[in-house]
């Protein structure tokens, strides 16, 4: 009895922890969603520069100026309003990235799980090929070929992100189209593609939405990396990488310049990591991303 | 599949200079003259219809020619080989101080599961693998060069240069890899065969480090030939923010300069070396897991 009762109340206790992560990774996603929603509402122009108060740290802190609440960077601009922005577009990338990455590599995983053969093979083998690459690598060869913008960045990232999304439908369909009421759908003359689409897609999604969480995190990061290498979105808009590459000039006067835009990346990305895990848990627990 | 990735690689390579449109364009500096452009034209051989340029392409990269660089007026895959030393010394080095933290750290949390120490570790971890490499040096930047003076804050050669570079590119992999092995040592520390090892009356430390670690250590090695990967990425930032000048430094400075003949170069030996070492990750699996057999 007592055995059973451990055994239940660490069990309780682990979803407990668990559930409680997943609360903390709510709270993240959702501080940075409402943050570029409503944000814009409350502060000002993030490309407004004043260079007579450039500099100055956060209000907390002595010397800070009320107008500047996460203080001013190094031409007088609001960090608040920048963050607020870099979050926006941080947000809209990875969301636009994910949903390419997600259409092409489910249409992918889709039909070569589906259909096999030839097709299956060269996929799965341009899959192989692509992994070889260093990813950041990729991307900076691309975009700087393509020449950094917004749309491109989506592009690259979106179409570059493919491959784990294909793999982990494919695994499922494998297993899908062997039963029976696909079986059945063919029996009663359906077509391949509405069975793959109105059968088979529904019943392979749940992992879809847990490879999304964890991808757009990746995005996130990748975007934030390109813009600190100046590959990313381009001044004067904001970006939380171009600002803390900007910081590294001014770490002496302004260190918060190099904090604050680090910890607003780092909120999201823990956010959705542990969103992720939590999804993965509730969803498919063996699922391995 | 060596040969195909190569085959890939050097697709994609000359593709993604032709995407931009006139690739003659992409290597002449700003400002060129059109007779400069006609001639560079001729002597790259872009008059050629495309698929004799690939072939061309093909052939000399796998012959290790990718042109001359135009901003130093050397072969770019010399440059390439000249920095990529350095970048392997970084890698290196991280990689080691990963798996030299990430060991002990991943025993220890199997080993005393639940305590404070486990959580403890679990938490940093998380943090570890969520951080940007980009911040995370910038932060150390911050406390051990900017306000304790203990290290250099950039630059190569010196011992003492290279450790901030190898924690900010080692991190990630640390977090990741001391996950794996606790994961892995909890799985395995269940199996029958440790209680017989206990059960004979050999030390802990032996069931532990010989029985137990050796089993679970089969994921990580999966993970370490990803990891290279990962690593000579992280390289790209990390040598950025240190000034190293490494692999990856070339490459960046060479795209913002419109060095393409040295991207090409860098980014084909980056995907060499990444597959190179996947085979390297195969060959030990065997070693490791003698039921795996190469196929």
């Amino acid at each position: 009895m007592t055995a059973l009762r451990s055994i239940a109340s660490s069990h309780a206790a682990r979803r407990l922890r668990r559930s409680r992560s997943a609360q903390l990774g709510l709270v993240c996603v959702a501080a940075v969603v409402t943050l570029a929603l409503v944000g814009p509402l409350f502060v000002g122009d993030p490309t407004q520069q004043d260079l007579l108060l450039r500099l100055k740290p956060p209000v907390w802190v002595a010397g800070g100026d009320p107008q500047f609440v996460l203080g001013s960077d190094q031409l007088g601009r609001d960090v608040l309003a920048r963050v607020v922005y870099g979050a926006r577009i941080s947000l809209l990338i990875a969301l636009l990235a994910v949903v390419l990455a997600g259409v092409l590599g489910v249409t992918l995983g889709l039909y070569t799980g589906y259909y096999g053969g030839a097709l299956d093979g060269i996929v799965m083998r341009l899959a192989e090929v692509q992994l070889a690459f260093p990813f950041i690598l990729l991307v900076i060869l691309i975009v700087g070929a393509i020449g950094p913008s917004v749309t491109n960045l989506v592009l690259v990232l979106g179409i570059s992100g493919w491959i784990l999304y294909a793999r982990v439908v494919r695994g499922q369909v494998l297993a899908i189209r062997a039963m029976d009421f696909v079986l059945a759908a063919r029996c009663v003359g359906i077509a391949d593609n509405a069975i793959v689409l109105r059968h088979v897609l529904p019943n392979a999604f749940s992992p879809v939405i847990v490879v999304a969480t964890f991808a757009a995190a990746q995005v996130i990061v990748t975007e934030a990396a390109l813009s600190f290498l100046g590959l990313g979105v381009q001044p004067p808009d904001a970006s939380w990488g171009r600002m803390l590459s900007d910081s590294r000039d001014h770490l002496t006067t302004n260190a918060w310049l190099a904090t604050i835009p680090g910890v607003a990346i780092m909120l999201t990305v823990v956010g959705l990591n542990l969103l992720g895990d939590w999804l993965r848990d509730v969803l498919d627990p063996r699922l391995k991303v | 599949m060596l040969m195909l990735v190569v085959l890939g690689v050097s697709t994609v390579v000359f593709f993604a200079v032709r995407l931009s449109g006139d690739p003659v364009l992409l290597f002449m500096p700003q400002g060129a003259t059109p007779e400069d452009i006609a001639s560079l034209r001729r002597d790259l051989g872009l008059d050629d219809p495309l698929p004799a340029q690939y072939v061309r392409f093909l052939v000399s990269s796998l012959a290790g020619n990718f042109g001359t660089s135009l901003r130093y007026q050397q072969p770019a895959f010399d440059l390439v080989m000249a920095v990529l030393p350095t970048t392997i010394v970084l890698t290196l080095a991280a990689f080691s101080l990963a798996l030299l933290v990430a060991i002990p750290v991943g025993i220890v949390s199997a080993v005393k599961r639940d305590s404070i120490a486990d959580a403890l570790a679990m938490v940093v971890s998380l943090v570890g693998q969520s951080m940007p490499g980009f911040w995370l040096g910038i932060l150390l930047i911050l406390v051990f060069a900017v306000e304790l003076h203990l290290v250099p804050t950039g630059g190569w050669g010196r011992p003492e240069q290279i450790v901030l570079p190898a924690i900010t590119l080692g991190a990630y992999s640390m977090a990741r890899i001391s996950r794996l092995i606790r994961s892995g040592m909890i799985e395995v520390l269940s199996e029958d065969y440790i209680r017989t090892a206990r059960a004979k009356g050999l030390p802990g430390r032996i069931v532990i480090l010989r029985h137990a670690l050796k089993n679970a250590s089969i994921p990580v090695v999966t993970v370490v030939g990803l990891e290279l990967g990962h690593l000579l990425g992280g390289a790209v930032i990390t040598e950025t923010i240190f000034a190293v000048p490494g692999l990856g430094r070339l490459a960046v400075t060479s795209i913002i300069a419109r060095d393409y003949p040295v991207v090409q170069a860098a980014v084909f030996v980056a995907a060499i070396i990444v597959t190179l070492s996947n085979l390297i990750v195969d060959v030990l699996y065997t070693y490791l897991d003698p039921r795996i057999r190469l196929t």
